[in-house]
């Protein structure tokens, strides 16, 4: 065995680098594989042991063992080794088989540094302002550790090295904050892409018959939007997402075509649209898809975003943290007025060889219609509408001839089954259509803001007509109007809305205090998404604006530095100018206890004035008390100025008890007194 | 080249030395005041800062507020770090308060005094001084708190060390303070004891009959050169009318074993040794507990015993041939 001097740690500084790993890991907990959690514990053990000289750090063999073994589960577990949940996880493997490499004092210094980066890991996945408070929580434990690692190995309480680095953390506070407001948010230097395997609820690439159903049962929110100006009624709060052109007679898919890569955006002029503008902002939750919601048409201000043939939204990359982006929608507009490709046409009419009894029914309506494709398209509604369809969450199975079980049998189904149902009615006849998935509505805050939850999901449909272009018809509003006029809890008389959310607002609309607490709480999770999570380069001008004329980098950077300078100055004069804090003595403190609570009654005590001559003041103001403000005076004279064996009582046993005793006797007479009259 | 750059490499020395100099004076009590208190980041420090570099990069890149506001943060604590490691070290004041005499070659003890001007706290301070570390010092607390470090010794006499540096990176690590402090401090230092056999006989070495004066009258000792100005009644007159030579008998004060310790009585020629010898035997006899006087060229001891007569010889010894025998420590 080699023998390695090893750093002499201080023991303060060790126990709060313990406490430090074990938090920071924690704040990754629910991502990361239990074998994790007994690597952690293992190290954290066998550390501790390492400190108390029971055993020794590994040698260099098993080190290299457990750093191959970690790579083969990780790569096993994740199946790569790249990307950020591989990536995270090795990083916290490397952070604790650092714990049991700490021969050198920089050793441990690398630990504090790696725990700022698992920190900052934590945030690429979660950001909501609970986790980022308990963020605080471990970065206030990293600066702790730091103060434990420089303070003497002498024994310190580790109460006085938290208070140490809360200081300093609060007063770095003010600093941070000027920078967080005025540093220059830029553009990314290069590109990072964050597509995560993780589980999301949410529309999806491809929708069957329920999926949306299942997405009722969730009010876990999408996004939020603070319209400026004129804010839409519900009817028209078609929030459009994904397109799904493809069906294969049972799942809607959207192609291959409409993502980022192979779509181009559209060109503005083909469409035309009047004057009514709704601007709005939007904060979208990460969903780890490249899709993003607006109200049609309309143009955002974000870069590597397409606005496809579709009228769809395509980033580059995937929303994996919360996203902000002003949009500016044009309600009234008409697209592809007089012509679509012959390929899209191709594409919006293909069906699978499926489904006969509702191709002829098809065929049997637009003769009755004369071919017109209008009237058509009514007539389907109309036949929705009265043909017994109930809308439902909870729809039988349908097994294969999805859309001739639904039409023909079961007749119960949900937006997706209607929406699917009717671009297949439409296709069958020759009408462009397609499907569109997305959320209809949306809850209006107090404050404002609207919400947009997952019980919001909703498809509905478009079709094209020669001279009128693509137009949205939503066939559950045939079923279901007030779906769409009053939200969705409106509709069903079933009870599987919000089951997956017991504590939901939407089912405690009688309670009062729920409802509100949760709105308040809803509030400032929005405040935190909307100004801290989402301070991006266009909320930092609008920010600044509110503050500053004409917004230029340069006069932004002056105000920072002059804002800098003087938070450092005020700062320098406190902590260099600060003298130190001059202790009470606790008798005194008693006293002026008591003095305090004549003053309540208006009567004060001067300055420089006796004890005794106060008391004759206070016995004369208050003769009901006089005795106990007798008491409490001779007491504070006999502990202040007694003889002088009481005073340093220390020496003394006894002196000492009587002082003790004399002590609580004040402390009581002083927390019993009532003063009246 | 080096020839060309030396003669501006020793004037830059030089006014480094001055500047230093001028901003700490040798004094007894120093306060450490903003002129003399510096501050540099440490490695570490760098690191950090790197650290909070790399962080805002990948917040940029991540469009992530928050990494982007943890490096902020950083950032800060790093300011607000300057400020604090500086207040660790500023108002601070610095006291010689004594020294301890060592033998060439062992260590002197030097205690410094550290105390607050306020009732700021001084945490995990170090002091550097020829060489030597010391261990981490806290005035925490208190008002008052002695350190002792000890110096190795190189040369008899006066021992002055150079300047000290006190330093710090408390709260934080990521910055070091320091401040070089010249103390008036010396420690006295003794030859190095060297074993050696006592040759000299008594009739050698130096005689300046004026200041050896005995102590005692009852018993005889030896006889010697009679000198002018010598009572009469100790002149040995049988010997006289023996050999002619007009000697005078020596009585000593106490016991037999009163020695002098001369400047010959060593078998060394070389100064340095002669001195080590001569303390060998001062600290020899006064462990024994016994009366000796010291003869030196320049000075002589009158015999007697105890600590203090072993520290006026030790510090004679120490001293010889330096001009400030006067100096007191």
């Amino acid at each position: 065995m080699k023998t390695h001097t090893i750093y002499p740690i201080p023991r303060v500084g060790l126990i709060l680098l313990l406490v430090t790993v074990s938090l920071a890991i924690a704040s990754h907990a629910l991502r990361l594989p239990v074998g994790v959690f007994v690597a952690a514990i293992v190290c954290l053990v066998w550390r501790i042991q390492v400190f108390r000289e029971r055993w020794v750090f590994p040698g260099k063999t098993v080190r290299f063992f457990m750093v191959i073994a970690s790579f083969v589960t990780v790569f096993l577990y994740y199946g790569t080794i790249l990307g950020p949940d591989a990536g995270v996880t090795l990083l916290i493997l490397a952070y604790l088989f650092k714990l049991l490499e700490m021969y050198k004092e920089r050793d441990a210094f690398f630990i504090v540094i790696l725990s700022y980066f698992v920190v900052a890991t934590n945030y690429l996945f979660s950001t909501s302002l609970l986790s980022s408070l308990y963020t605080f929580v471990v970065v206030l434990m990293v600066t702790a550790s730091l103060v434990g690692l420089n303070q003497s190995r002498k024994k310190i309480r580790p109460k006085r090295t938290l208070l140490i680095a809360a200081k300093l953390s609060i007063q770095a506070i003010p600093v941070m904050l000027i920078l967080f407001v005025f540093v220059p948010r830029v553009s990314p230097i290069w590109s990072l892409n964050v597509d995560s395997d993780q589980a999301t609820t949410g529309l999806s690439d491809s929708v069957s018959p329920g999926d949306i159903s299942s997405l009722s049962k969730s009010d876990e929110l999408v996004f939020t939007a603070e319209f400026n100006g004129d804010k839409p009624i519900q009817e028209e709060l078609y929030w459009r997402g994904v397109t799904y052109s493809d069906f294969d007679g049972r799942t809607w898919s959207r192609g291959l075509r409409d993502n980022y890569e192979s779509s181009d955006s559209i060109e503005l002029d083909n469409i035309d649209y009047s004057k009514k503008l709704f601007e709005f902002q939007i904060i979208m939750q990460p969903n780890y898809r490249h899709w993003l919601f607006s109200l049609p048409f309309s143009t955002i201000d974000l870069p590597y975003v397409k606005l496809t043939d579709s009228l769809v939204f395509e980033r580059k990359e995937a929303v994996s943290t919360l996203l902000s982006y002003r949009a500016r929608s044009h309600p009234e507009y008409v697209y592809q007025r007089h012509f679509i490709s012959p390929t899209d046409r191709e594409r919006n009419t293909r069906l699978p060889a499926t489904d006969i009894r509702a191709k002829r029914k098809a065929i049997q309506m637009i003769a009755k219609v004369a071919g017109d494709h209008v009237k058509y398209a009514d007539s389907v509604l109309n036949w929705f509408n009265t043909a017994n369809f109930v809308y439902t969450l909870q729809p039988p199975a349908l097994k294969v001839n999805t859309i001739d079980g639904f039409l023909f049998s079961t007749k119960q189904g949900f937006c997706g089954h209607y929406a699917g149902a009717f671009v297949f009615m439409m296709r069958a006849v020759g009408i462009p259509a397609r499907m569109i998935g997305g959320y209809q509505g949306g809850d209006y805050h107090s404050a404002g803001h609207l919400m947009v939850k997952q019980y919001h999901a909703h498809a509905w449909t478009e079709i094209w007509l020669r001279g009128k272009g693509w137009v949205r018809v939503d066939p559950t509003r045939a079923v279901a109007p007030e779906r769409i006029i009053s939200g969705p809890e409106y509709v069903t008389s079933d009870s599987s809305f919000l089951t997956d959310s017991p504590l939901s607002p939407r089912l405690f609309r009688n309670s009062e205090f729920i409802s509100s607490l949760r709105s308040r709480l809803e509030h400032i999770d929005y405040l935190w998404s909307r100004w801290v999570v989402g301070y991006n380069n266009s909320t930092q001008m609008e920010f600044l604006s509110r503050w500053i004329n004409n917004v230029t980098p340069q006069k932004v950077i002056t105000i920072m530095l002059m804002l800098l300078c003087g938070v450092m100055a005020v700062l320098s004069i406190y902590v260099l100018l600060q003298r130190g804090k001059q202790k009470l003595n606790p008798v005194d403190a008693l006293f002026l206890r008591y003095c305090d609570k004549l003053a309540e009654k208006g009567l004060s005590r001067m300055q420089g004035e006796g004890v005794w001559i106060f008391y004759q003041r206070a016995a004369n103001h208050f003769p009901a008390q006089a005795d106990a403000f007798c008491r409490i005076t001779q007491l504070y004279d006999d502990l202040r100025y007694g003889p002088p064996g009481a005073v340093n009582g220390e020496n003394n046993h006894d002196v000492s008890v009587t002082l003790a005793t004399q002590k609580n006797a004040l402390k009581r007479e002083i927390r019993r007194l009532h003063i009246h009259k | 080249m080096m020839d060309v750059f030396a003669p501006i490499k020793d004037k830059y020395q030089a006014a480094w030395r001055r500047w230093v100099q001028r901003r700490s004076p040798i004094a007894k009590r120093v306060e450490l005041n903003q002129r003399r208190v510096f501050i540099f980041p440490t490695r570490y420090g760098f690191f950090f800062l790197l650290t909070s570099f790399l962080l805002f990069v990948g917040g940029v890149n991540y469009e992530n507020s928050l990494i982007l506001n943890l490096s902020f943060f950083l950032i800060s604590l790093f300011l607000v770090a300057i400020l604090h490691t500086f207040k660790n070290l500023a108002g601070l004041v610095l006291v010689a308060e004594g020294t301890k005499p060592a033998f060439k070659g062992q260590d002197a003890l030097f205690q410094i005094g550290m105390e607050r001007t306020s009732k700021r706290n001084h945490e995990s301070l170090t002091i550097s001084w020829e060489g030597r570390q010391s261990e981490l010092v806290d005035v925490v607390d208190v008002t008052h708190q002695n350190i002792e470090i000890s110096l190795c010794t190189y040369k008899r006499g006066w021992f002055q060390p150079q300047r000290l540096k006190i330093q710090s990176t408390f709260p934080l690590g990521l910055l070091r303070t320091w401040s070089w402090v010249q103390l008036d401090f010396t420690a006295l230092v003794y030859p190095m004891p060297v074993q050696c056999e006592y040759i000299g006989t008594d009739n050698q070495g130096a005689t300046d009959g004026k200041k050896k004066v005995p102590t005692g009258q009852d018993d005889f000792d030896y006889l010697r050169q009679y000198q002018l100005g010598e009572s009469l009644k100790n002149i040995a007159w049988k010997k006289y009318a023996n050999s002619q030579k007009l000697l005078s008998k020596v009585f000593h004060g106490i016991a037999s074993d009163t020695f002098w310790l001369r400047w010959g009585g060593v078998p060394a020629s070389d100064v340095e040794l002669r001195l080590s010898m001569l303390c060998y035997w001062v600290i020899t006899y006064s462990k024994e507990n016994r009366e000796f006087g010291l003869s030196l060229p320049t000075m002589d001891i009158p015999p007697a015993a105890g600590k203090d007569h072993e520290m006026a010889c030790l510090r004679a010894l120490a001293l010889y041939g330096s001009d400030k025998t006067g100096v007191d420590a």
